[in-house]
């Protein structure tokens, strides 16, 4: 993986110490809260319901064992014990003291990470999807692009200020596990003729006004990426709508310009930022590449994994359900549940934390991923290890058999902790995972993905969910609406609305029926939620929901 | 810091003018705002779960004021 160069250390450290002393004037007086506000925003500090919340970037979802052992350090030692994974491949502390926060930074630079522009209207993370560089469907690793799209947008003189925040998501592999389409700018790495490159496309996004993106360019080569990638950002930087901040994200842009129109103004664009490239990011590129060389695999037998698999059943399920399928034979991608039954989606305790990092340096290569569906992953861990590793998972309360499943949920942190937040997430998520592991039914169920957020901004994903909730206040009590038939994948989908939203009594019951309906209705077992809601469309779920007079009603409306 | 010992401010003037002062002790609280209230039996109740939360933490951990009452 990426190791910092004496510039990206010194850079690093530079940050720190300023910001260092712009907390020292908050704290002594010298700056107001109106003052200090835009500095913290470029640290990732951001003020939630009970305290401030440090936002740290994982780049593309990756850690080795010593950055994880870190963030269980700051976990243990600034926080409460624990840490939260989010969507976009960051962690968040939600109890540092405003004191602590210049050392928590400069214990994160001991281990090459930052919180710089995980807030605030730059480009944000560039996430990536976290089986980069093991799955068995990837055309090239997506995290060299990522690293370098990173290193061009960090401290960026030109995009400091945007319209509004910037998101940007790579792939490698043709089946998206990246929400790519849910982005300001997706790169897709894609092969012609032999020749690797990079469809590209603009104008997705979830939150108040859902899109998904639209292909921009559907070639682009290595050497025109930046150029292109900069020719995107800057015409929306100037195109883009500063005089109200709910029109100012780029998909708007794309929406009231046309994507025809997008394409040309880029195209202009690009005519003069690529002479103004002269090369040096096709070296740098080769330079970061080296980085992200594959491990040496060994080739031996898988001895231990067949004894395991077919005489224990508790290891079966887990296999079955929590690995997916490596480019070397013999190794497998083992995800990490962080959605144990009842507990909060995407938390992680320290001693959690130090569990999986002496996994991974033990078993997995030194290597850590974070997914958006807020689980880790092993990326590169040979099969005859697994037994072992799950047992050590099991006695940590880590090992559970969910992936994919209905008690897989994505929530944001909703009422509970965030400022924005309309309603609770968290309680939803215990509630429903809860339930179905009660019912004992999950696995029947199959591939399910619930995603709930806790307000429109939808960092909880919920458009994209198979079975999405969108927690809302109305008239000062929270109510929950659904939304059926979301898709986050490469064929991705925003979900429809059910109709009325649901008290946050009676949301885990509708969300019983509606599975209940799909269980009646499927063709067979084989016939996954999402296929069977786009054969049957929604009117057995409405009816499920509302009842048979119900659905009548809003039909003939 | 306990709601018991809250004043419940009726006059939208008053109000104001507290709320000033408050905004204005800049290095003790930040994000100072006027929150709707009922009288209750044990000091003022707030009116809306938003800030039935704040005054006691999440749900997931007994973290935040709960943990400090």
């Amino acid at each position: 993986m990426y190791a910092y160069n004496d510039f990206d250390a010194a850079f690093v450290a530079e940050r720190n110490r300023q910001f260092r002393a712009q907390v020292e004037r908050r704290i002594d007086g010298s700056l107001t809260e109106d003052e200090f506000k835009p500095l913290r925003l470029m640290n990732g500090l951001y003020l939630q319901l009970h305290a401030y919340m440090l936002r740290v970037a994982i780049p593309y979802g990756t850690l080795n064992s010593a950055q994880m052992r870190q963030l269980a350090y700051i976990a243990e030692r600034w926080d409460k014990g624990y840490g939260h994974f989010t969507t976009r491949q960051n962690i968040q502390y939600n109890w540092p003291q405003l004191r602590d926060v210049p050392d928590m930074l400069d214990a994160l630079a001991e281990v090459q990470m930052h919180a710089i522009q995980t807030s605030g209207n730059t480009i944000r993370n560039v996430t990536a999807d976290h089986f980069a560089g093991a799955a068995a469907d990837e055309i090239a690793d997506p995290r060299p692009v990522a690293e370098l799209l990173r290193q061009w947008s960090t401290d960026h003189p030109e995009f400091q200020f945007l319209p509004r925040k910037f998101k940007i998501a790579v792939t490698g592999s043709p089946n998206d596990r990246a929400v790519t389409a849910a982005h300001d700018v997706a790169i897709r790495i894609t092969e012609r003729e032999g020749e690797i490159g990079y469809a590209v496309l603009v104008g997705g996004g979830l939150g108040r006004t859902p899109m998904i993106g639209k292909v921009i360019n559907e070639f682009v080569p290595q050497e025109d990426l930046l150029p292109y990638v900069e020719a995107i950002v800057s015409v929306w930087n100037l195109l883009g709508r500063r005089d109200n901040k709910y029109k100012a994200r780029i998909k708007i842009t794309v929406h009231e310009h046309g994507i025809d129109e997008i394409r040309r103004l880029v195209e202009a664009r690009f005519a003069e930022t690529k002479p103004a490239f002269n090369g040096a990011d096709l070296d740098l590129f080769e330079t970061i590449k080296a980085h992200f060389t594959a491990p040496s695999f060994t080739n031996r037998p898988v001895s231990a994994y067949t004894r395991a698999y077919d005489n224990d059943p508790v290891f079966r399920a887990w296999a079955d359900t929590n690995l997916s399928d490596h480019q070397a034979e013999g190794y497998a991608i083992a995800q990490i549940s962080l959605k144990a039954h009842g507990e909060t989606p995407g938390d992680a305790t320290a001693d959690q934390m130090r569990v999986m990092a002496d996994i991974a340096q033990e078993f997995g290569h030194d290597e850590l991923r974070i997914s958006h569906e807020q689980n880790v992953i092993l990326p590169h861990v040979h099969k005859d290890d697994l037994p072992v590793i799950h047992a050590r998972l099991k006695s940590h309360g880590l090992a559970t058999a969910n992936i994919g499943l209905v008690s897989d949920i994505i929530a944001c942190p909703g009422m509970d902790y965030c400022a924005l937040a309309t309603a609770r997430s968290i309680p939803i998520a215990q509630e429903i995972a809860t339930r179905f592991d009660e019912l004992k039914i999950e696995h029947e169920i199959g591939d399910l993905k619930i995603k709930i957020s806790g307000c429109i901004n939808a960092c909880g994903h919920h458009h994209v969910g198979h079975i999405g909730i969108l927690g809302l206040d109305r008239a000062g009590v929270e109510n929950y609406q659904i939304t059926l038939g979301g898709d986050h994948t490469e064929t991705a989908a925003l979900g429809d609305r059910t109709g009325p939203g649901f008290s946050a009594e009676d949301i885990v019951p509708a969300i019983e029926r509606i599975v209940d309906a799909y269980l009646d209705h499927r063709d067979s077992a084989e016939e996954t939620f999402l296929q069977a809601y786009r054969r049957l469309g929604m009117a057995p779920f409405k009816t499920a929901l509302y009842g048979e007079k119900a659905d009548k009603r809003s039909e003939a409306a | 810091m306990d709601l018991r010992d809250a004043e419940l401010l009726t006059d939208e003037a008053h109000a104001q003018l507290r709320l000033v002062e408050a905004s204005a002790r800049h290095a003790e609280v930040v994000g100072v705002y006027l929150a709707d209230m009922e009288p209750g039996a044990n000091g003022p109740e707030p009116t809306h779960f938003r800030e039935a939360f704040r005054r006691t933490g999440p749900s997931n951990y007994a973290h935040g004021k709960q943990a400090e009452l």
